[in-house]
């Protein structure tokens, strides 16, 4: 897989991120890099065996249903960068 | 030309528990906003989920009564997608291995007819927080309490057909979650939501037409008008040649339009992979056999059973199973000593027009089933007119629900006094004053006996048997 300019501003876009002009060659360079090695792991025969997805033999780790945590809603506000007591205040989502 | 509507709906109901699905903290609706948030649902550094034991017990419960197969195994995903009431930047939900997978639901239809429903999944997932646009004239707001709470999404295929059709499944999926005793369904307060995916195509066409995505309908008349708006405004697209964008919309429910939020040409790009913090689950047989034995009695296996066993109409069972604890104070009243034609009539009669009119519930009426049973008994015995039973008895024990339904009775002078001897001699008082109606009734003018019985009937305010009464008038014309 090749990476260009449309594919970095994809991945840009889904991370909200904004990637001036002068980095675009590096981080393409990069990415090509990473993609490189997945393309040489990918040459390895794994038909026939199952994707290992949880690393662990452990399973059904399930909680019991109890409420027990929760934070005054002081502590809960208390580290956002804009808030109005109640609420954790962003930039306007919804255009007017 | 004709258009056939195709439908498919994605509903999600949220999850009755006491705390969230991956979080420990409870929820409760319409709390004042942040005050049921965790660091789990913050999403701050180094906090951990973990799987809440009744979240997946009521979705394996919800899936097994839609005849879904449970996979044995089954984990979480994440489904990446940035917006600012979703602080992880990623949803908890499942992709690859849903929890139930396939199954079906049997609607009857107005005509009677059946439909057959397929089921797509039903995963579990964590719900986003709540974004208030229109508080603040610069900001968005965000209240993080709503964050974290179990939903399952129920993905139907595109079976529907039409509005009605999809309303009503609608309306089982409620009825189905409440009798299971996992939500309460409650679209009012947001409990269930649905999505419609709503597409066009010509009239014996297999193909399918370009779909519609309509957002967030949070309520079966909203739902029901947006797909007849979508049915309209497509067909009038197709008609005049033009064809129809795949994109997400919005429906308004101040003008019962939908408008486009955002074109989807290429699918959504939510980069999912499976929950590296969550361990998957095995679903053990013995795990679904004792959940398939707690079971309860499914409102189609009621509606059945109340049809074939108790000998009751469709239209007589269906508002009995509507609501379950509708259908639990009539099961009492039966356990009571009434018939199940009784039963019914006293609670869809009487019971439904007091529960109509004061809006409130069953669970809310003041009366027993012993005082309603052993007021109809009264009735059945002959003792009590049904018409004063009704209008007077009825209403004086809603005031007085502690009262005895006989003691009131008798107190109000509602009941029916033996009266053979007065009514012999009011018979012959009304046959010397109507000598004429008399003498007509002797010549072969049965239907007269009425005129006696409706004088006599009045006389007495109409607490009297209407049996005794008809012997009497009889004996007394036949001279």
């Amino acid at each position: 897989m090749k990476i260009t300019d449309e594919l970095l501003h994809k991945m840009a876009h889904l991370a909200k991120l904004e990637i001036p002009e002068n980095e675009r060659e590096a981080l393409k360079k990069d990415f090509q890099k990473m993609l490189n090695f997945v393309d040489k792991l990918q040459e390895v025969d794994t038909r026939g065996v199952e994707p290992l997805i949880h690393i662990t033999q452990e399973k059904n780790r399930l909680r019991k249903d109890e409420a027990i945590l929760k934070l005054e809603r002081e502590q809960v506000l208390k580290n956002a960068p804009d808030q109005d007591g109640q609420y954790f205040r962003v930039p306007k989502v919804v255009k007017k | 030309m004709n258009f056939e509507t195709v439908i498919g709906l994605e509903v999600h109901v949220q999850l009755d528990s006491r705390s969230k699905v991956f979080a420990t903290e409870d929820f409760a609706f319409g709390a004042q906003a942040n005050s049921h948030v965790s660091p789990i649902s913050m999403a701050h550094p180094g906090a951990l989920p973990s799987i809440n034991e009744a979240c997946v017990l009521h979705a394996i419960k919800l899936g097994l009564a839609m005849n879904c197969e449970i996979s044995r195994y089954t984990y979480f995903d994440r489904k990446n997608y940035f917006y600012p009431d979703l602080p992880k930047g990623y949803q908890l939900s499942q992709d690859a291995h849903p929890i139930c997978q396939g199954g079906y639901m049997n609607l009857r239809l107005k005509n009677g007819e059946n439909k057959y429903i397929s089921l797509d999944r039903i995963h579990l997932e964590e719900d986003a927080g709540k974004s208030i646009h229109d508080q603040d004239p610069d900001n968005t707001l965000i209240d993080l309490n709503r964050a974290g709470t179990g939903l399952m999404e129920i993905v139907t295929h595109p079976d529907f057909r039409s509005a009605e059709e999809a309303g009503l499944f609608l309306s089982e999926i409620r009825k189905l979650v409440r009798y299971l005793g996992i939500s309460d369904g409650d679209m009012e307060k947001g409990n269930m939501r649905c999505d419609a995916n709503i597409s066009l195509r010509p009239v014996g066409q297999e193909a399918y037409g370009t779909r519609v995505e309509v957002k967030n309908l949070n309520s079966i008349r909203h739902m029901r008008q947006a797909i007849v708006y979508e049915e309209e405004r497509q067909a009038l697209a197709l008609n005049a040649g033009k064809s129809i964008k795949q994109q997400t919309r919005t429906f308004n429910t101040e003008t019962g339009t939908t408008a486009a939020m955002r074109d989807k040409e290429t699918a959504d790009d939510y980069r999912y992979f499976p929950e590296p913090d969550l361990l998957p689950l095995w679903i053990e047989e013995e795990t679904l056999d004792e959940i398939r034995a707690q079971l309860p009695e499914l409102p189609w296996q009621r509606l059945k059973r109340y049809t074939e066993e108790l000998g009751l109409g469709f239209k007589k069972a269906q508002p009995l199973t509507e609501l379950l604890e509708r259908a639990q104070y009539f099961e009492a009243l039966m356990k009571e000593g009434l018939t199940a034609r009784l039963a019914s009539n006293w609670l869809l009669g009487p019971i439904r027009t007091h529960l109509n009119e004061s809006k409130s519930e069953i669970e809310d009426f003041p009366l027993s089933t012993a005082t309603i049973a052993s007021m109809a008994m009264l009735v059945e015995s002959g003792k009590l007119p049904l018409k004063l039973a009704r209008e007077k008895l009825f209403p004086a024990l809603l005031a007085a629900p502690q009262r005895e339904p006989l003691a009131l009775a008798t107190e109000l002078n509602l009941l029916m006094e033996e009266k053979s001897d007065e009514l012999a001699q009011a018979m012959d008082a009304l046959i010397a004053q109507h000598p004429e109606e008399t003498e007509r009734f002797r010549k072969g003018k049965k239907q007269l006996a009425g005129f006696f019985i409706g004088l006599l009937m009045k006389q007495f305010k109409g607490k009297l048997d209407p049996q005794e009464v008809k012997k009497i008038v009889f004996e007394k014309l036949n001279g």
